[in-house]
Parts: structure tokens; sequence; C-alpha cells
């Protein structure tokens, strides 16, 4: 069971956070999944709306141009984006026609694993989406590794401000979580 | 848009102008004229520093009329940088005020005596040419404030920071912007030193009491325009990504892709890259009350700029844009919003090429010179560069010539010219257009146009894992086209989609000059372009040995995707073969 952090009484926590999207955090999903359903099922983000404005999508790094057969397993980093400007840009764009042109890390779907074990899938908001789901994701709370939850509460530091942590409801000390000794955790805020 | 301004600048008894009518040019304009001209006038192996070579100034077919997106100005010449033909490309006031004045082109020609200094003046009444020995050496901004002093603000220009003066092959002409900052840049292939070489400092337009360009038939473009502004607004990236993030937004995707270099091209992710990328700009500029939406020039609708404030609320810089943002960051190592700014900020005020710069200090870092990372290092070495030290002059110089004087083999160039913010090993499409185009390594050679829309070198399959030198190929006939018409290249997105954007810019060209253009004869203008520049280059010295990358693009793998660049030479050397 993934403890739980909650930053109380510091505003600027929302938008530390929000940002932090960028970089990753960790979505709850079960192996063999493709990314379609992934987006739908496990993210709650509209099959229209991913067709109407997810216009970039990369796994592992490689761009991706059929969303239904690309499959996630362990260690997957899923990265979602809009439209992008730039002939770089229209390359990475899902079935692009200049898709020749990175044909040689396009996503080929061909990986294998064990299928139905539960996973974290990495998720990575960009540009439009972060903007549109993004604030959607930070209040219901999001998975980070240690190291990105000591960079929050970093970054929490550094705005000069008194706040509350509490972890599965107990209350902590900013210095304590340097201490923490699990792999990920949940965090969220509250004002 | 009836006449060219050509000015002598080295001749006896001071610089004498004449004006000529467009002969063989009519029609041309923006980077059609420019390289029409230098292929036509400058003798291939001349120095581009000396009297011979020209400078070519040219707006688009449709600048200074009230077609949105239209004030893109070329910049022509024999190129210090690469030894080979030049267009340099900019936003602005200029292409507008300048159309708007009819002139198709200015044209700087000879050499002005050593130590000879001139500002030109240009309005509705005609051209003065005076002496410019108070504005020695003085940086862009500096500049424009003592120009503010006795023009006023009203008026555009185009000038050269110290680094023009100097002659470094890295150096940019400013052009202001709508509030009157010397924000924008024709910045590559060293385009100020050959404006440096013709002594003159600053161009100044006025357009008081001139009107807009009026069409031939009015209604037609009215429609055809207000078409094109719908297709802009609507589509996702132009009506949106880019006025609110800028073309920064594409940090995060590139550098996902593995193709964003990072400590002079060693690798192509960078940590630091969401503490960079355009959403955080955006949300900076957003908080400390400076502005993330905005254009470079009257009749943008896109709005792709931005302007970067520092915590106090004052300006700093205009937003830096993805390019600048990668050259002197993720290449640098830096992953801090506040040097980038200022790091653009010096680079447009001492009138520099921002991609070539982030490169050089690239190389001076893997040098040893200052570490990868060291934010202050780098701000002092463009500083070096403004005070003309030998250490500034080598960086002003560019990223090849600070390699072979520092001792590094990876100096990431293309015929001299720095490679933009593309790792080819990820991204082997953008290697076969930085290795083949007529300008050096340059990303928006192969701007995006829909190949099947412009019909230029045939259908290319997309499923097909071939096809990236066709591809290419096609790109940049398509941007050659595109940057004659003086169109922001940024329309592309918008036209990749929307065949009916496409034809409402074919439309407004017709109805402007009365003519029955259509998507093969815009194909076909692209090509004109391309081969005169080939050609000219070929006369230059340049062979197939020139269309390649460095050698270790082919032999050092690029991590995280561990890929080189595979691309043979038979297929870079089919790629102009039509």
């Amino acid at each position: 069971m993934i403890k739980h952090l909650i930053i109380a009484d510091i505003p600027e926590a929302a938008d530390i956070i929000y940002y932090q999207l960028q970089d990753g955090f960790y979505v709850k999903t079960l192996s063999g999944i493709g990314i379609l359903p992934f987006l739908t099922e496990y993210c709650n983000i509209p099959e229209n709306y991913i067709s109407d404005k997810i216009k970039t999508i990369f796994h592992n790094g490689n761009p991706v141009d059929d969303i239904k057969t690309v499959k996630l397993y362990k260690g997957s980093v899923v990265a979602v984006s809009g439209a992008m400007p730039g002939i770089v840009g229209a390359m990475m764009r899902i079935g692009s026609p200049y898709a020749p042109m990175r044909e040689s890390i396009t996503e080929k779907g061909n990986e294998k694993g064990s299928e139905g074990e539960e996973i974290y899938v990495k998720l990575k908001l960009f540009n439009s989406i972060l903007k549109d789901h993004g604030e959607r994701f930070t209040v219901e709370g999001v998975i980070f590794d240690k190291d990105i939850i000591h960079s929050i509460i970093s970054k929490c530091e550094t705005a000069g401000k008194k706040f509350m942590l509490t972890l599965d409801n107990e209350i902590i000390t900013s210095s304590e979580t340097e201490k923490l000794d699990d792999e990920k955790y949940l965090i969220s805020y509250t004002c | 848009m009836d006449k060219i301004l050509r000015i002598d600048m080295g001749a006896a008894g001071g610089p004498k102008m004449k004006m000529d009518d467009l002969g063989q040019y009519a029609g041309l304009g923006g980077r059609a004229l420019t390289s029409a001209m230098i292929a036509a006038e400058v003798e291939p192996t001349a120095n581009p520093l000396g009297a011979e070579n020209k400078l070519v100034i040219a707006p688009g077919l449709l600048s200074g009329t009230v077609a949105a997106m239209s004030g893109r100005i070329s910049v022509g010449c024999k190129s210090p940088l690469t030894g080979g033909i030049k267009e340099a490309n900019s936003g602005g006031q200029a292409a507008q005020v300048l159309a708007r004045l009819g002139y198709a082109a200015i044209v700087l020609e000879g050499l002005a005596p050593e130590g000879k200094l001139y500002k030109i003046l240009i309005n509705k009444d005609g051209v003065k040419i005076e002496p410019a020995d108070e504005y020695k050496m003085l940086p862009n901004y500096d500049l424009i404030d003592k120009i503010k002093g006795v023009y006023g603000d009203k008026v555009t220009c185009m000038s050269i920071g110290p680094a023009g003066e100097m002659k470094l092959s890295a150096s940019s002409i400013a052009i202001t912007d709508m509030e009157f900052r010397p924000t924008r840049h024709a910045g590559r292939g060293g385009v100020g030193a050959v404006m440096g070489a013709k002594g003159v400092k600053v161009i100044i337009m006025d357009d008081a009491g001139v009107k807009n360009r009026e069409p031939k038939d009015p209604e037609k473009f009215r429609e055809a325009n207000k078409k094109w502004v719908e297709g802009l607004r609507s589509h996702a990236v132009t009506g949106q990504a880019l006025p609110a993030y800028g073309t920064n937004v594409l940090v995060n995707i590139i550098n996902e892709s593995g193709g964003f270099p990072t400590n002079n091209f060693k690798s192509g992710r960078f940590e630091g890259a969401s503490a960079i990328s355009g959403e955080t700009f955006a949300d900076i500029e957003t908080k400390r009350g400076g502005n993330p939406t905005h254009g470079c020039h009257r009749g943008c609708v896109i709005q792709c700029s931005g302007t970067y404030v520092d915590k106090n609320g004052k300006f700093v810089s205009k937003q830096p844009e993805y390019e600048t943002t990668w050259a002197h960051g993720a290449n640098c190592g830096i992953d801090d919003p506040d040097t980038i700014a200022m790091l653009d900020f010096l680079d447009d005020n001492y009138g520099l090429d921002t991609i070539d710069m982030g490169a050089a200090i690239g190389v001076a870092m893997e040098a040893g010179i200052i570490p990868f990372g060291d934010k202050e290092g780098a701000i002092n070495l463009i500083k070096e560069v403004g005070k003309g030290t030998y250490l500034g002059k080598i960086i002003g110089s560019g990223a090849a010539t600070a390699a072979k004087v520092f001792g590094v083999e990876r100096a990431p160039v293309v015929k001299g010219q720095a490679m933009p913010a593309y790792d080819p090993r990820a991204i082997q499409g953008i290697g076969v257009t930085y290795a083949t185009s007529t300008m050096g390594a340059d990303h928006t050679a192969g701007y995006c146009i829909a190949t099947n829309i412009l019909k230029c070198g045939g259908f290319v399959d997309p499923l097909k894992t071939e096809g990236q030198i066709e591809l290419s190929r096609n790109l940049q006939i398509a941007t050659a086209a595109i940057d004659s018409t003086g169109m922001c290249l940024f329309i592309a997105f918008a036209i990749l989609d929307q065949p009916e954007t496409f034809q409402a810019l074919v439309d407004m060209l017709n109805a402007f000059y009365g003519l029955s253009l259509d998507a093969d004869g815009v194909a076909e203008l692209g090509k004109k372009v391309l081969s005169a520049e080939r050609d000219f280059n070929k006369k230059a010295g340049f062979t197939a040995a020139h269309d390649r990358l460095p050698r270790y693009f082919y032999t050092e793998k690029l991590p995280p995707h561990d890929k080189v660049f595979e691309v043979s030479d038979k297929e870079l050397d089919s790629l102009f073969n039509w």
C-alpha cells in the first residue's frame, strides 16, 4: 500500500506539483494493457479528447503511431502532448506523413511480457494536455518517486512559508521526509 | 514594391545611391529575390567581406499588405560563416515598413572605407545616407535608445551591434519589433558581418504617410485573407500551442524523443528539460507580470512570442525561442530560465546568432574553458564577445571556428554553420536536411508543408520506411517557396492539416498580383530558388563532400536510443535530383 503524504497550508504546492507532472508521475494499471485503454480507463481521459487533442504520444521515448496496438509493461513511460510546431514536431505526431524521417526511433510495438500483473506506468503530461488535465491529477493526488517528493518539499521550503505535512494522517516535519524509505509515495495538497 | 534601392558604399566621394526598376527580378520577393540577385550579381568565389559581395534585403511578396503573418524579411549575401549563399530570415517590423515604402529590395554594394560608419534613412520623401560615427560599437539596445531620442519610436530599424562591426562570422542583423526593441534577428550565417563590411550601422525606416499596398483584386484578396486568418486561428498549433507557449513548447517532446542535444551533442536527453520548457517559461512570465503571448510584428495572428521579465517585473528579453533555449540551455547544461533569458538579451544586444553562440559555448565547455552548467561563465563568454577580446572574437566567430581554435573535434556544424536543436542521430530525417541544405545546418530549410498538397516530388507513401530523402527534398522546395512570400514559416502547421488554408494563401497571392498560380507553380518557384542557390554553392567550390554531417555523428552512439546517423552518402547525393 502506497503511503499518502499531504502538504497543507501552502498554496504554492499546487503549482509545484502541477509542473512536476511534466517530468512524470505514476499511474497504477495492469501489464499488457494498450495505450488507449490505459489513458481512458486508468487516467480517465475521454476517448474523444484523445482523438481530438492528443496528437503526439511517446512510449519509452519512441513516437507512437498506433495507440491501439502498443502495450505497456513494467517500466513503461508514456508521454502525451498536443499538436506540436516545427518540422520535428510534425514528424513526431501520431501517424505523421513525415514518420519516415524518424523511422529509426518509431515505436514498433514489438515488446512482449507477462500480462495482467499490477504495475506502475510513468505518465508525463505536456503543454495543452497538462493544462487540461494536470489540475485534476494534482487534486486527486499523484504518485512520485521519493526523490521527486524530496524535490517538491524542497521547493515548498524555498517558497519561504510555513506549511504542514502529514504522512498517512500523522504529522511529520520536512526533515523527516528525507528519511522516507519507500520507493514511491502518493502526494496531494490541501489549503 | 516596384523599385530596388542600390547603394554603393565604396563609391569615390562617399556612398552613392541609385534607384532601379525590377527588371529581371519582377515577380520575385523574399528569399526568391535575395537568392536570385546574389546568384546573378555576386562572384561565387568572392571574399564574403570584400567589395564584390552584396547584401540584399527584401520583404516578401505579400509584405506591406493587410495579409496576416506577412511580416518576414529576407537578408541575402555570400555568407562569411559558410562560404556559400545565405538567406537569413526574420520577423519584426521591417518587412511591412519597407514594402509599404515601395521597395522590393535594398542592395548594399562595394566596401566602405575602413573605419567609416553610416546610417541610412528611408521615408516617403526618399533616402538619405549620413555618417554615423557617434554610433560606433554601440550595442543594439543602446543604439535604439539613441535613435529613439532623435527619430522617435514610430520608426523601424535594422542594425548591427559590435559583433557586426567587428565582422564576426556569427553576427546578426537586428530588427525592431512593435515596441521598438531590437529583439528580432536575421541571425544565421554572419549577415551582420557583411553589413559591417559595408559600413552600415543602421537603416532607419519611417512609413509615416504611406498606406498598405493595394491588391489588384481587393474583394478576392479580402475574402482569401479572411479564410486565411480563420484557418490559422482554428488550428491546434497556430491557434493554441504557439500562442500559449511559443516555440519553446518543443522542449519537452524533443527531449522525450531523445533528440534534444545536451552538453555539446553528447546525449539526447537533458535532465533539466522541464525547468526550461515552454510550459515553465509561460508560467514564470505570467506570474512575474510578463507576457507569454505576443506578436513580433503588426499583422501577426499567431502571437508565438512573449516578454520575459525579472523577479521585479523588469524587462529582460523577449521570450527566448526554442532554439535559443536549447542552445544556451541543454547544449550548455544550463537549466535556469533567468540565465537563458539574459544570454538571449546579450546575443540580441551585441548582435549575435543565438544558435551558433550556444553551440560555440558548448564547444568551449567541452574544451574545458568553462565547465558545462556554468551559468556565470556562459554569460561572461558572451560579454567577452561584446568587449571584442581575443577570446570573445573566437566565440563570436561561431562553433566551427571555436572548435578549431580550442582543438575540439566534436563541432556540431555543417558547411561551417551550427546545427539547431535536433540531434540527427535520433531524428535521421532532420540530418538529411542539415547535410544537404544550401544554407548549412538549418532547421527551417525543411519545414512542413503537406507534400501531397504541393505535389512537389511526387506522392510519398507515409507507411514506407524509406522516403526521408524524398520528404526532405519536398520540404526544402516548399520552404524556399514560402520564404519568398514573406509569410512566417509557422503558417506551415495550418497548411499541413488544412488544404483550404493553403488554398487561401495561393488565392491571396493570385488576388494581389492578378496571377493564376496553382500548387505546381508554388513548387516550381521553390525549385527555382534552390537550383539557383545550389548552383552558386557549386561555383563557390562546394562538392558532395560538403553535404555530410561531421564524422562523429556516424560513429558515436547517442544515448538514450544509442543510434548513429545511418543515411548513406549515395542517398544524400540523390537529394537534388529533379
